[in-house]
């Protein structure tokens, strides 16, 4: 089993249980996680975020795990770390957090990301959640409204896209039609709150389409992990969300 | 086994609660289930109340090894000690549960809190501080403090950890005679931990808030660093003793 979407790092307003590379590895070690595709929690809260994405590179680089590194759009320097990352840390996707650093779908400077990342063939990781709503404190985020992801999504099927920490069952029932229109979009199960077995209420289309992930060190990891375990997914079903080879065959970039 | 303190059943869609509680109980290895039935709004009628007990007693009979029953009551109303009475000595519910019609220290729950010590049997406290979408009369674990301390012969599980183990525990850490369930689907990688580190083990209850989730809360208890005996009492001993059960 693979684990797509985990961080390292710091949370500013609490402590977590897994901060450290060596505590993510051994997360995933006793949960029977062979790796994760990892992102720097630094980054998404320094201006400058080329050091602390070189400071994850230097630390996973003799490592299984894979690099996704995280960019706000809206700075002048991320195309140039970006294809940094491409070119010098054979990064496997890059994470954006739209919700957390306050620009919609339709920004351009995001198109000229995404449209980098299609060439490329990495995916991006579109951040929906981290921390519960119900218990931020100080950096309260706006949420990506479901229409705007929709047209946006509509509009970008050359892309490939992991939505991150989509946090409800409902929500990703409510819109699985958006998630199932878009030949590439995925979700992972992260902060999944409502349901007791929500991948089989998803139903057997949407199965296709989820990834395993985390949000270690910020969530539970066991949380998500039952959902694989404890739903009744046949083989398949199973093996294709535990190593994500649905989701790897859209991301030719990705060498695994 | 697994005793689940805060669980759910509902008015409108029965065979959709049947089916989460039988199939998780199945599945996850829930031995019981303490339910409560709160569907009516946030400030429901007489009417609502009535009928909210009146099925989950229904359903408790049902599955007596199973299930155990929490009566539902609205402070607010002035017959809400009759409705715990009937409760707990007809309809043969174990405990109270309060929800969000008033605060659980007005003094109109006063007197529901002294028959419920007569009957030396708990009291669920919804408790719960929110970054968004705080309700008029939600109680938080400030709330809480102020019931335990008045009434230390109560005994008060206050759920959800506060709504924040970060500040939702403190306040209460000091009364032994609040215990702590961590329903409500929070899913932080260190809430359940930090809330031991703050009062122990003894006072901490398994809870699902089933069926909003399950896996949430179980994930909780078998991620947290535990000795296999103090994550037995988690999941069910605490539980148990609290509720005058056989271990």
């Amino acid at each position: 089993m693979l684990d797509f979407n985990c961080y390292i790092g710091s949370w500013p307003f609490h402590p977590l249980a897994v901060e450290t590379f060596d505590q993510l590895q051994e997360i995933h070690k006793e949960n029977g996680i062979e790796y994760g595709f990892v992102s720097s929690l630094k980054s998404m809260f320094y201006r400058d975020y080329f050091e602390p994405e070189k400071e994850l590179h230097e630390t996973i680089k003799d490592t299984k795990y894979r690099h996704i590194m995280t960019v706000n759009p809206l700075f002048p320097a991320c195309m140039d770390i970006v294809r940094y990352g491409v070119e010098n840390w054979n990064i496997a996707g890059v994470r954006v957090m739209p919700t957390y650093h306050g620009y919609d779908m339709e920004n351009p400077f995001l198109e000229e990301l995404c449209a980098y990342l299609q060439e490329k063939g990495l995916p991006l990781y579109l951040t929906l959640w981290l921390e519960d709503i119900r218990n931020t404190y100080m950096l309260i985020p706006t949420p990506i409204k479901w229409d705007q992801l929709s047209a946006w999504l509509d509009s970008h099927h050359g892309l490939t896209v992991l939505l991150c920490g989509a946090s409800t069952y409902a929500d990703l029932n409510i819109h699985k039609e958006t998630i199932l229109a878009h030949p590439a979009c995925f979700y992972e199960l992260s902060g999944m709150r409502h349901g007791c077995f929500p991948l089989e209420e998803l139903g057997e289309e949407m199965r296709q389409r989820v990834v395993y992930g985390s949000m270690s060190g910020i969530l539970c990891l066991k949380s998500s992990l039952l959902h694989m375990q404890m739903g009744e997914l046949n083989e398949s079903e199973l093996a294709a969300a535990s190593d994500g080879r649905n989701f790897l065959a859209k991301c030719p970039g990705v060498k695994v | 086994m697994i005793y689940d303190v805060h669980a759910h059943y509902g008015l409108y869609d029965t065979e959709f609660y049947r089916r989460e509680l039988l199939n998780t109980a199945e599945r996850y290895g829930v031995t019981r289930y303490y339910l409560s039935n709160v569907e009516g709004g946030y400030y429901p009628t007489r009417e609502q109340v009535q009928l909210d007990n009146q099925t989950l007693s229904e359903l408790v009979k049902e599955f007596p090894d199973l299930m155990r029953g929490y009566v539902y009551a609205n402070p607010s109303h002035d017959n809400a000690l009759d409705v715990v009475k009937k409760g707990i000595e007809e309809q043969g519910f174990c405990g109270l549960k309060l929800w969000v019609a008033t605060f659980c220290d007005d003094p109109r729950v006063f007197p529901l809190v002294e028959q419920m010590i007569a009957y030396d049997k708990p009291i669920l406290l919804h408790t719960f501080v929110k970054a968004v979408d705080q309700l008029e009369c939600e109680t938080t674990s400030r709330n809480v403090a102020k019931l335990a301390e008045r009434y230390p012969e109560a005994k008060i599980i206050m759920a959800h950890l506060g709504g924040e183990p970060c500040h939702g525990i403190r306040p209460v850490a000091k009364y032994k005679n609040v215990w702590i369930d961590h329903s409500g689907t929070l899913v932080g990688s260190n809430d359940l931990q930090h809330t031991i580190d703050l009062v122990g083990v003894d006072r901490i209850l398994f809870g699902s808030d089933l069926p909003v989730g399950f896996a949430c809360s179980y994930g909780q208890v078998l991620e947290a660093k535990l000795s296999d005996e103090d994550r037995e009492k988690i999941l069910w001993k605490n539980t148990a003793k609290l509720f005058g059960e056989e271990i």
